[in-house]
Formats: C-alpha cells, sequence, structure tokens
C-alpha cells in the first residue's frame, strides 16, 4: 500500500502560514511525524502561495530531504514552474500529483514528466471537467494510461485516481468509484490505483467512520494507494488489516508487526488490554 | 374533504418540509388551495418556516447535508405551486432580496454553492441559482435579467480565484457595481484575496453568508449560532 501523507498542503491554514513565514520547524514536524506513521511519500501542496509557488516548493523540498534523506515527496501543484522547481530540488524519484486529461495541463506538464521521469498521478478529468458518468470516467483513465505510457511511464509507475464524490450528493457515488477501480485494476494489472478519500464523506456526520470503511471497500477493488492523513491511527490500522485479509501480508507478517508496536491498539483506555 | 386552515395545517405543511416529503408537501398545498388558503400565507407560515427551521438545524449541525437537500427540493415543489397562484392574485413573495449565485468558470463543484444557496433561501433570500462552471458574461445577464441586489460566487479551486476578480471588474465597466453587493466563498477565498479584488464580504461557511448578507443588505434578526 502506498500512503501518501496529505498534510502538508497549503490550503490547511496552519500550512500557508508556516509556508509564507518559511517557519521550517513547524513543516518538519509535520514531515517527520507523517514519515515516521509510515508515509511513502510526503506530499508537498504550494497552491495557495500563487506567485510565490515555485519558491515555495523549493523550499519545503530542500527543508524536508536534509531533515529526513530518503523522505521522498508527492509534488502537488497544477503550475508548471512550480513543478519543475520541485523536480529540480528533489533527490531520488518524486510523485507528481498531479496530471490529468486537460489540453492545457497535457501540453505544460507532459514534457516536464519525459525530462524528469517521476511517478504520476493521473486524475480522470479533461476539458469537459469532471463527471458523474462511470464510462466517461474509466475512459479517461484508459486515456491516461496510454498517453502517459506513449511519453515513457511504466505502468507500475502510473498511479490513476478515479475522483470520488460524495455519497451525500449523490446516491450511487462510491459504487461508480469502486466499480472504475475494478475496471481499470482488471484492464491494467500493474498501474496502481490512488485516491483523495475524504471527498466520500463530504457533508455527513463521523466523516472518520466512512472514510475508514471506503478506504477498505475499495481495497477490495484493487486500491493500492492512497492520499491521507496517516496520523489518523484507526485508518492505518484499518489498512493494515485489510492488507492481511486480501492476501497482500505474508504469514500476517505487517499485520503482526503493527500489533506488537501497538499500531492496532485503538483502545482510548489502554490499560484494559 | 375541505381541510380546516388553522395553524395546526400551516405547521404540517412546515414539517412536511423538514422531513423532505414531497408528495406530503404537494397534497397539502393542494388541499389547502381547495380549501381556500391564502398562498402568500401558506408560504410564509408553512413552507417558510419549514426551511427556516431547516436552516437552523443545518447551522447547528443537527441535520445533515442530504436532509438539507430534501428539504431544499420539497420547498422548491411546494413553492412552484403556490407562488404560480400569487402570481396571478398580482401580489408578491416577501424577500430580503434577491441573490444570483454560482461556481466560477473553471469549477464544477456545486455542491457547496447549492448548501449555501439552500440556507440564503431558507432564510428569506430570494435565490437565483446558475450553476457551474458560470463565465463572466453569464453572471453579468443573469444579475440583468433577476434585477438583482447581490452577485455570490463560488470556487474551491485557486486557478479560477482570479476570475473572481474579472467579473467584479466587468461590474464595474458595465456601470453595475454601485448597485450589487458581492459576496464571495470557498475553501481558497481568504478575506485578504476578497479585499484585493474589491468583493463587499466572504461567507465562510452558509451561516455565514446569511450573517455577512444580512449586514450588506440591512436585514436585522437574530442569528442562528451553532452548537
Amino acid at each position: 500500500m502506498i500512503i501518501v501523507g496529505e498534510r502538508i498542503n497549503s490550503t490547511r491554514k496552519p500550512i500557508t502560514k508556516a509556508m509564507q513565514e518559511r517557519d521550517s520547524e513547524f513543516v518538519l514536524n509535520e514531515a517527520r511525524r507523517q514519515w515516521e506513521a509510515g508515509s511513502t511519500y510526503l506530499d508537498v501542496n504550494t497552491a495557495m502561495m500563487r506567485a510565490g509557488e515555485p519558491d515555495t516548493m523549493t523550499w519545503a523540498i530542500e527543508l524536508i530531504q536534509a531533515e529526513i534523506p530518503q523522505a521522498l515527496i508527492a509534488i502537488d501543484s497544477a503550475n508548471p514552474a512550480a513543478i519543475e522547481a520541485g523536480f529540480k530540488a528533489h533527490k531520488g524519484r518524486a510523485l507528481l500529483n498531479s496530471i490529468n486529461m486537460e489540453r492545457k495541463r497535457v501540453q505544460s506538464i507532459m514534457p516536464l514528466v519525459g525530462e524528469y521521469r517521476p511517478r504520476v498521478v493521473g486524475l480522470t478529468i479533461d476539458d469537459d471537467g469532471v463527471t458523474q458518468d462511470e464510462e466517461k470516467r474509466f475512459g479517461l483513465g484508459v486515456q491516461l494510461v496510454e498517453l502517459l505510457g506513449e511519453n515513457g511511464v511504466d505502468q507500475d509507475d502510473i498511479f490513476i485516481d478515479p475522483l470520488i464524490f460524495p455519497v451525500s450528493a449523490e446516491l450511487q457515488a462510491g459504487n461508480v468509484s469502486l466499480n472504475i477501480m475494478g475496471r481499470l485494476k482488471q484492464a491494467y494489472a500493474d498501474v496502481h490505483l490512488v485516491c483523495g478519500l475524504s471527498n466520500i464523506s463530504f457533508g455527513l456526520p463521523e466523516r472518520k467512520l466512512i472514510n475508514q470503511v471506503y478506504m477498505v471497500m475499495a481495497m477490495a477493488r484493487g486500491l493500492d494507494g492512497a492520499i491521507i492523513d496517516p496520523l489518523d491511527k484507526r485508518l492505518m490500522a484499518n489498512i493494515a488489516t485489510a492488507r492481511t485479509l486480501l492476501g497482500q501480508d505474508k504469514a500476517c507478517r505487517e499485520f503482526l508487526k503493527t500489533y506488537r508496536s501497538g499500531g492496532l491498539n485503538l483502545d482510548p483506555n489502554p490499560a484494559k488490554q | 374533504m375541505a381541510i380546516e386552515i388553522d395553524e395546526a395545517y400551516f405547521d404540517a405543511l412546515a414539517e412536511t418540509v423538514i422531513d423532505g416529503e414531497d408528495e406530503e408537501c404537494v397534497k397539502l398545498v393542494n388541499d389547502g388551495l381547495a380549501a381556500g388558503v391564502d398562498p402568500l400565507e401558506a408560504v410564509e407560515k408553512g413552507l417558510a418556516k419549514g426551511i427556516n427551521q431547516v436552516g437552523v438545524d443545518f447551522g447547528a449541525g443537527v441535520i445533515f447535508l442530504p436532509e438539507l437537500a430534501m428539504a431544499a427540493d420539497t420547498m422548491k415543489t411546494g413553492a412552484a405551486i403556490l407562488d404560480e397562484k400569487i402570481r396571478e392574485s398580482g401580489s408578491r413573495r416577501m424577500s430580503h432580496g434577491t441573490i444570483v449565485i454560482g461556481t466560477i468558470k473553471g469549477d464544477i463543484h456545486d455542491i457547496g454553492k447549492s448548501v449555501v444557496a439552500a440556507v440564503l433561501q431558507a432564510n428569506g433570500y430570494n435565490v437565483v441559482d446558475i450553476g457551474i462552471d458560470v463565465d463572466i458574461d453569464t453572471f453579468i445577464q443573469a444579475l440583468k435579467d433577476n434585477e438583482a441586489d447581490v452577485l455570490g460566487m463560488s470556487t474551491l479551486l485557486t486557478l479560477p480565484l482570479m476570475t473572481m476578480g474579472e467579473v467584479i471588474d466587468k461590474l464595474k465597466e458595465v456601470g453595475m457595481r454601485d448597485k450589487i453587493k458581492v459576496i464571495v466563498g470557498g475553501c481558497p477565498v481568504t478575506q485578504e484575496f476578497a479585499d484585493e479584488i474589491g468583493a463587499d464580504a466572504v461567507g465562510f461557511d452558509a451561516q455565514d453568508a446569511v450573517v455577512k448578507l444580512d449586514g450588506l443588505m440591512g436585514v436585522n434578526r437574530v442569528h442562528a449560532t451553532a452548537g
């Protein structure tokens, strides 16, 4: 399971402030905690910095990789200059978050993919915007895999995001995304599936519970990447358990390791266990 | 069989909105009209009372998005029948003002904007929701067509933010800026940004939008608080 730690995101107010003020300690603290919690990539989103995006991206990546040399970054921007600044600053192989099928996006970002060879998240969006239609989004996933392939990206380096919509607004929103995941996994066994989970629960109470349940359902349909808060212990415990149940954990070793490290102990009153 | 038009009738009508029971609402409205209810009164003491309660409960976190959406639909369904009768009688529904609301060009997020629209409607504004991915000229035209008092623009994305500023510039260009209050919203929208593009207010959530709009329109009332 590929975990992209989502917390260093400029649309979160404390992060906006930390980025504006170049508060190294604040950003590093978020990085360290997420890394220790098991992130595969640390997402760095700079969108709110607007004209300052490229400089902020460089600053954040250099800062994090100086502190945690083995950490890899998910460069989260729609701004080609910020993306390129991120690639230049990054040591090792970054994850680009993201590209989609919009003509302008493809034109401005695909050349950078060719030059810097990152792994790539592809969103099932095109110039018509987002759609609730399963066929259309599945088709966009196929187009993305093919187009990225033509540009030299291996299937194992592609992460398709089928998009998730709130089930509070659209009855079948959960099923539609699950179906797209299942179909893409069947068509391309090596391509990864990733999603930003939390949209599913928008507009409802107990959002964490909804996110956790949906995550497990999606994993059963082939989801193997998630852009989440790895500090959510219950969510991480759900992921570890689901992997074991789906036969992705030989001799249940990861499950037992997580158990021994206390990662499965979700009782608010640990004295009882 | 004719029904009695009394407080219990209006309460029952309000209840159909709160419960999001379209069919029940239509039936009560038609029964009421058959029994000679004043359509204006049916809206104000029945439907509007119900949707107001829904707005308060939503703001307080007692009810949730799907319930709000159902209630708004029921309100619309019932009001469509009654508004027809009100027009026929030559009178008008009371409103605190007309707001044209939409998600700006380049963004197709629908739900947040629709929630704000429903809550504003619930609080006595005449809301014209012109949808998503709305370009500059469509906003301007809708403001003219509806003789609107307020322009509401929303986006959840950062790229379309600047287009909001362009709509305000266009309002100035066509000489409408003095007549129209502008309120903006969506998660990337800050007070600083609103000031920068010359908007009159930011609604940080649906209830906040009501408070800010009341301020702009000079509406005095006690606002529901969350909790």
